[in-house]
């Protein structure tokens, strides 16, 4: 039994168990005293409450398999994904916002020319890639939604 | 019936139709070579362009890039030993091997010839066999249409990456998103978390679109950022000049050689067919089970995993012959047994149609123009794929580098123009950020999908149940829906094992 059971505290699986207790612990407790319409056979609020319950059992098992060495590898690079995804969902925040301000064509060639520099080892060495074509796409794209589709964009100081 | 097949005739044979076909391949197949991009991501991209196409061109370039994708992700395998896709993985095992021993050509014509053929075969039986399942489907009440619910979000939970837990917690999770905003059988609002702007609901565009593309492009960029798939490319630059010296000509597969790889193909058709019709199983599980029994009945099985043809037949025709088996829940029943068959659902929701047995019933026209669509696609992709064959494997050289800020700004202004909202804006990033920590923490996304498109409709079958029977035991009052649920428990046990066997 001694070599079945693992520290449980060494692998990633045995947190994202908690994890997923902890969310469905916040949810029903929601259901429980928040502001939900209950049903007398089955309201409103008994499909979430099976959904909750699924997720508390789900984390249940994820922590249970962690203890007894049933679990997914450890991804590496976790921390630079998650920075990344942070950064670009930043980024595509900040360029809907600057399209109402610089208008939408130059807003999206400064992005894309930003994206592919900063993926670029040397960008000036390849500028058809970083900086041309960047500029070709945002004149396409420009055509495609505002021209074609006609998107209602905020029109900025230039186009 | 003659009348709407005449209609159907018409709708699919239009030129601008046959355009977008081609127009669909060519996407499919340059977006499935290149390793980290996939035809999923394509579709999920361009779905909002079906708001502006006819119907049939939508369908017609939202086929072509499924089919191209399919065969695409098998160029990158067998030029660079790279998989384009996870499904493409079993094909590389044997192509690579071929490629390495001068028999590029001949690996790669073998992928194309199996993956038309395993592709052809699955959408005839996709025709045949979904119109009568949806004859059925129209018979069903509440009971039977909950447990048909419950039979597919348990298999595709289960089977999707073999690990139950967290499949569940993912589907759970997809049926909470769907379950934000107003209640659909008393109205009340629920998990608005007092935002007005969350009464209608997530839709299902920056939902999909979030999950699958930016998530994934997220993932791309920050390998891009370490320079990791840079050191794929130049490793695959370095391989391909190998490739581009290489005299394809003296390496010409004649088709009366393919015609010897009948009984790969065949074994590969079969159970890519039967695997890609169950919800949750993937065209990943087929190719590798259809390479499995390939190798277990042939008579020259020592060459397997050392360039066999056969090994690349087999595994490319059970990665192919899923795509058109994929949709027969979504026709039969609604309910999308994949993560393609939920983009197509999705595709059919935006049209104004209700995947399931009343689409088939209500937009026959359609139905049938999209099966005479999933025919000649086929065709169009083999007579691509002879011309342009040489060129594909160029196109898998395409650095992910120029292509992601273009993808992931197309994917933004995309979903804007799809409802011209805002908040769709803000919900397609986060379903980015929720899918980028659900990839890293090792939960697929397709059951998560899945229990965000079918849970409205399984939520309102429990509640009619309930309301009809009074008891829960009522669930369990018919025979089918008993079926149901002894079959999803079967099934699970058998793949359990499969799946134990395969790791």
């Amino acid at each position: 039994m001694s070599s079945m059971l693992r520290n449980p505290l060494r692998y990633q699986d045995f947190y994202v168990g908690l994890v997923l207790i902890a969310l469905a612990a916040a949810g029903l407790l929601d259901i429980a005293y928040g502001n939900w319409r209950i049903g007398q056979t089955m309201g409103p609020e008994a499909f979430p409450q099976v959904a909750y319950i699924a997720i508390l059992m789900a984390g249940v098992l994820v922590s249970t398999n962690a203890c007894i060495g049933q679990h997914d590898s450890r991804q590496e690079d976790i921390v630079s994904v998650l920075v990344t995804g942070v950064i670009m969902v930043s980024g595509g925040v900040l360029l809907f916002l600057l399209v109402g301000r610089l208008g939408f064509t130059v807003t999206l060639a400064s992005a894309l020319i930003a994206g592919s520099s900063l993926l670029t080892r040397e960008p000036l060495r390849h500028w058809k890639t970083t900086i041309l074509l960047p500029i070709l796409a945002a004149v396409v794209m420009y055509f495609l939604f505002v021209q074609l589709i006609r998107v209602p964009l905020a029109s900025g100081w230039l186009f | 019936m003659l009348e709407a097949l005449t209609d159907a005739l018409s709708l699919a044979l239009d030129p601008s139709v046959l355009m977008f076909v081609a127009l669909g391949i060519l996407l499919g197949i340059t977006l499935g070579a290149i390793p980290g991009l996939s035809g999923d991501m394509a579709i999920a991209l361009l779905l909002p362009t079906v708001f502006y196409l006819e119907p049939a061109s939508a369908l017609g370039l939202l086929v072509g890039i499924y089919k191209g994708g399919m065969f695409g992700g098998s160029i990158s395998g067998i030029t660079f030993g790279v998989p384009g896709t996870p499904g493409a993985a079993a094909t590389t095992i044997d192509g690579y091997q071929a490629k390495l021993k001068g028999k590029p050509n001949r690996a790669l014509h073998t992928a194309l010839y199996s993956s038309v053929a395993g592709d052809t075969s699955s959408d005839l039986i996709l025709i045949f066999i979904a119109l009568p399942l949806a004859a059925v489907a129209l018979k069903f009440g509440p009971v039977e249409f909950f447990a048909l619910y419950a039979f597919s979000l348990l298999l595709i939970s289960a089977l999707t990456r073999g690990q139950l837990a967290k499949g569940v917690a993912a589907c759970a999770l997809g049926i909470l998103l769907s379950m934000i905003g107003r209640d659909p059988i008393g109205g009340s609002l629920r998990m608005t978390f007092g935002m007005p702007e969350l009464a209608g609901g997530l839709s299902l565009i920056p939902v999909l679109v979030g999950i699958f593309a930016v998530s994934e492009l997220i993932v791309q960029v920050s390998k891009a950022w370490a320079a990791k798939s840079r050191a794929i490319v130049e490793d695959a630059k370095e391989k391909s000049k190998m490739f581009s010296d290489y005299d394809a000509a003296a390496d010409k597969l004649p088709f009366r050689d393919f015609l010897k790889l009948w009984k790969a193909t065949a074994i590969g058709t079969g159970t890519g067919t039967l695997i890609g019709a169950l919800p949750g199983a993937g065209s990943s599980l087929a190719a590798f089970i259809s390479y499995g029994l390939a190798h277990r009945f042939s008579r020259n099985g020592d060459e397997f995993g050392k360039g066999s043809m056969e090994g690349v037949a087999s595994a490319e025709a059970g990665n192919s012959a899923t795509s058109g088996s994929t949709l027969i829940p979504l026709f039969a029943f609604g309910i999308p047994g994949s993560a393609t068959a939920a983009l197509f659902g999705a595709a059919f929701i935006l049209m104004g149609m209700s995947p399931g047995p009343t689409m088939v019933r209500d937009h026959s026209d359609v139905i049938y123009a999209l099966f005479i669509i999933l025919i000649y696609a086929n065709l169009v992709n083999l007579l691509m794929g002879k011309v342009l064959l040489p060129y594909y494997s160029k196109m898998s050289m395409v650095q992910p580098r120029i292509l992601l800020p273009i993808v992931f700004c197309l994917a933004i202004f995309g979903t804007y123009a799809a409802g011209n909202s805002l908040i769709d804006v803000w919900v397609l990033l986060g379903a980015g950020l929720l899918g980028v920590v659900l990839r890293l923490y090792g939960f697929p996304l397709a059951p998560l999908i899945l229990g965000f498109i079918v849970g409205p409709g399984a939520e309102r079958a429990l509640r009619q149940s309930l309301l009809i029977g009074g008891e829960w035991s009522y669930l369990f009052s018919s025979p089918i829906a008993i079926g149901f649920y002894a079959t999803a428990l079967g099934l699970i046990l058998l793949f359990t094992l499969l799946l134990r066997n395969k790791a």
